[in-house]
């Protein structure tokens, strides 16, 4: 048998625009906001929230304040002058982000973890 | 080649698909995502080459029950269903796709398939989004399947020369 032919081309390139396809259907539904700042980690089951929270965080910046609910999470008011982080609004899809650069602090939005494609 | 020792035969290849599956199974967690680069696939490949389909889905149905004894119910059937899938993809890429396809392309699709099935089946069991994964493991099983189908064209080569200068034709027209 041969090492390459004509139809493993078509193989590998069927499979990376299933990849593509994919991809643009799943911004699926987060599950968890994780919140870092200042090398800390804060995670929060959002979709478990039946009424808004807000957390506060102390950065070297001054005072960000980020709100989540039900339905996402998103920076509520931060010190920074341009203002990325409020104005990327409420973020709910897996693999989704906000960033304040000026105060150092970032929200990302995992999906769910209870699966693994691990057996023989 | 007699039918014995094409029983005989695979015996021995199902050993060594259990055996790789072992020995992978030791370095797993150094990659995400629960990925596997699925070299005892070499084997069933080889099996389903040279033996035949029947021979080739007993070597996966014998190594997921292995995977029953030693992991539960839960990795059992996620084993067998992708392991009988991508036997039977194989054999029907090798029966029609003689001269067009290549080792690449059958270790991808086999690899592909594996993993598919096995999400397809964590779905049908823990009924959680797993489309979220999907890529990845396409991805994944593009490069994993892409190394076991080059393994597998130098295993053929090597392991053809040797049972040619050992006057053995394992090729199966021969049978009957």
């Amino acid at each position: 048998m041969k090492l390459s032919g004509k139809v493993d081309i078509i193989i590998i390139l069927v499979s990376l625009a299933a990849v593509l396809l994919v991809m643009s259907f799943t911004s699926s539904a987060g599950e968890t906001a994780v919140i870092t700042c200042g090398g800390e980690e804060l995670f929060v089951n959002f979709r478990e929230l039946t009424q808004e929270m807000h957390y506060t965080f102390e950065t070297g910046g001054g005072t960000v304040v980020i709100a989540a609910d039900g339905t996402g999470v998103w920076f509520e008011s931060s010190p920074c002058s341009d203002k990325i982080c409020v104005n990327t609004g409420k973020i709910s899809n897996a693999g989704e982000c906000a960033v304040c650069v000026p105060c150092g602090i970032s929200i990302y939005i995992e999906g769910k973890k209870s699966t693994d494609g691990m057996t023989g | 080649m007699k039918k014995t020792m094409r029983i005989a035969l695979t015996g021995i290849l199902t050993a060594l698909a259990i055996a790789l599956s072992v020995l992978e199974s030791l370095f797993t967690p150094l990659l995400p995502v629960g990925a596997k680069p699925g070299l005892s696939n070499i084997v069933t490949m080889y099996t389903a080459k040279t033996l035949g389909a029947g021979y080739a889905l007993s070597v996966a149905v014998v190594k997921s029950l292995f995977v029953l004894i030693t992991r539960g119910t839960t990795a059992f059937a996620m084993s067998l269903a992708g392991g009988v899938a991508s036997v039977g993809v194989m054999v029907l890429l090798i029966k029609f796709g003689k001269t067009k396809i290549g080792c690449i392309g059958i270790g991808v699709a086999g690899a592909l398939t594996h993993n598919l099935m096995q999400l397809l089946v964590s779905y049908l069991i823990m009924n959680v989004n797993v489309l979220y994964y999907a890529p990845a493991l396409i991805v994944f099983a593009l490069v994993s399947g892409s190394i076991t189908g080059v393994l597998l064209h130098v295993t053929v080569r090597t392991l053809e020369k040797r049972t040619a200068d050992a006057g053995i034709n394992i090729d199966e027209k021969d049978e009957q």
